[in-house]
């Protein structure tokens, strides 16, 4: 699902704190750029990357830059070994083990110590999946669009947003919007109001 | 309040404002109320309806016309909500259909009308534009709804109860086709 074409699932968040300028903008996207995984047991990274493609990192400033909107992506790749694949790996190389040290039994320590080199091997062989989260900050309104559909897609985008920009975002509930859009209307009148009766009695 | 109490706390109203989009697509050609505003927000082909009573605690309603269905006024009338429900927006040449979450006011499956923008830069503008057009048709329904709810909220109850009782007994319907079936 894409901004730029097609269908699309759409969130809007409402952003609170002190608008970056361009530089210090810029500056959060580049400092929390996405980074391809290195060796290590890790199985997820988050970062920035540009709208036009995700390899593009950090973010072109050029292309950020769209009228009153920022627009950029976060890219959330992960990788996973499958775990009968990896049972699977273990089972054999535990065999093999016992079988070269003449071993009856091998204890808990050195089987989870095994399982992990294992998966370190297994994992530098996966490909990562990525994904891609479309943003569009509207800097003067300060509504976030995104593409963020999931609860960790959204949890993810919360967190780096903070981390990169010091801006809270909160979710445009219909109460938040009603603030907004009728700020004469109390948020907590609203909140009080009785839920209507449509109840009818059986025809 | 956090984030996400606020959001339970909301619910009703984004519920209502449904019920409300719902009754005046039916009642009012989908007409927004603002002077000068032609657009037309229609219930399209799919209603889901939740309640945290009895024994049906989920009813989805889709295809052929569920906004006028018997069913739909019967769950209703049993105290039934609509937690999603597909939209379609009209103003001029152009159109809007997305599929409205009562408790997010999220619109998912948004079909955005075509852009006319070639380099990606172009279409980007066309889309953004295009998207806070939308948003905004029903923000100006919402305005409308959070008026007469805080107004008069009994006016809108009574009003409300009658449209469930017509529509339960069939009387509800409109008297013209639906724009898009023309």
């Amino acid at each position: 699902m894409s901004i730029l074409q097609g269908t699309v699932s759409l969130k809007r968040f409402l952003v609170l704190g002190p608008v970056p300028d361009p530089k210090d903008l810029q500056a959060g996207l580049a400092q929390d750029q996405f980074r391809p995984f290195q060796d290590g047991m890790e199985e997820e990274r988050i970062g920035w990357c540009d709208w036009r493609n995700p390899l593009i990192t950090p973010p072109d400033e050029d292309w950020v830059s769209q009228e009153r909107f920022a627009v950029f992506g976060l890219r959330i790749d992960t990788r996973r070994v499958p775990p009968a694949l990896l049972k699977a790996h273990v089972d054999l190389r535990l065999q093999t083990l016992q079988k070269e040290k003449d071993l009856a039994f091998i204890g808990k320590e050195a089987r989870i110590s095994l399982q992990d080199e294992v998966k370190l091997e297994l994992l530098r062989k996966v490909l990562p999946t990525p994904k891609v989260v479309e943003v569009a900050w509207d800097l003067k309104g300060g509504i976030l669009w995104t593409t963020a559909s999931s609860s960790k897609a959204q949890g993810a985008l919360a967190s780096i947003f903070i981390k990169s920009f010091g801006c809270e975002i909160h979710p445009l509930a219909p109460l938040v919007l009603a603030g907004r859009l009728s700020p004469e209307l109390s948020v907590e009148g609203l909140m009080a109001l009785d839920p209507l009766d449509l109840e009818l009695e059986e025809a | 309040m956090k984030p996400l109490e606020l959001m339970e706390q909301g619910r009703f109203l984004g519920e209502e404002f449904l019920l409300w989009l719902w009754m005046r697509s039916m009642a009012e050609g989908g007409a927004s109320g603002e002077d000068g505003d032609g657009s037309g927000c229609f219930v399209d082909d799919a209603i889901q309806l939740v309640s945290e009573r009895g024994e049906v605690k989920e009813i989805s309603l889709r295809k052929g016309n569920p906004a006028e269905s018997r069913e739909a006024f019967e769950a209703l009338a049993r105290g039934m909500r609509p937690a999603k429900m597909k939209l379609r927006i009209l103003s001029g040449d152009l159109e809007w259909v997305c599929t409205l979450n009562a408790a997010t006011l999220d619109m998912g499956t948004l079909k955005l009308p075509p852009s006319t923008g070639k380099a990606p830069h172009e279409r980007l503008h066309d889309r953004l534009f295009l998207l806070e057009e939308g948003a905004g048709h029903l923000e100006r329904r919402l305005k409308g709804f959070l008026r007469a709810r805080s107004e008069d909220p009994d006016g809108l109850q009574e009003s409300m109860r009658a449209w469930v009782k017509a529509g339960r007994s069939g009387e509800a319907l409109p008297t013209g086709e639906a724009p898009w079936e023309a």
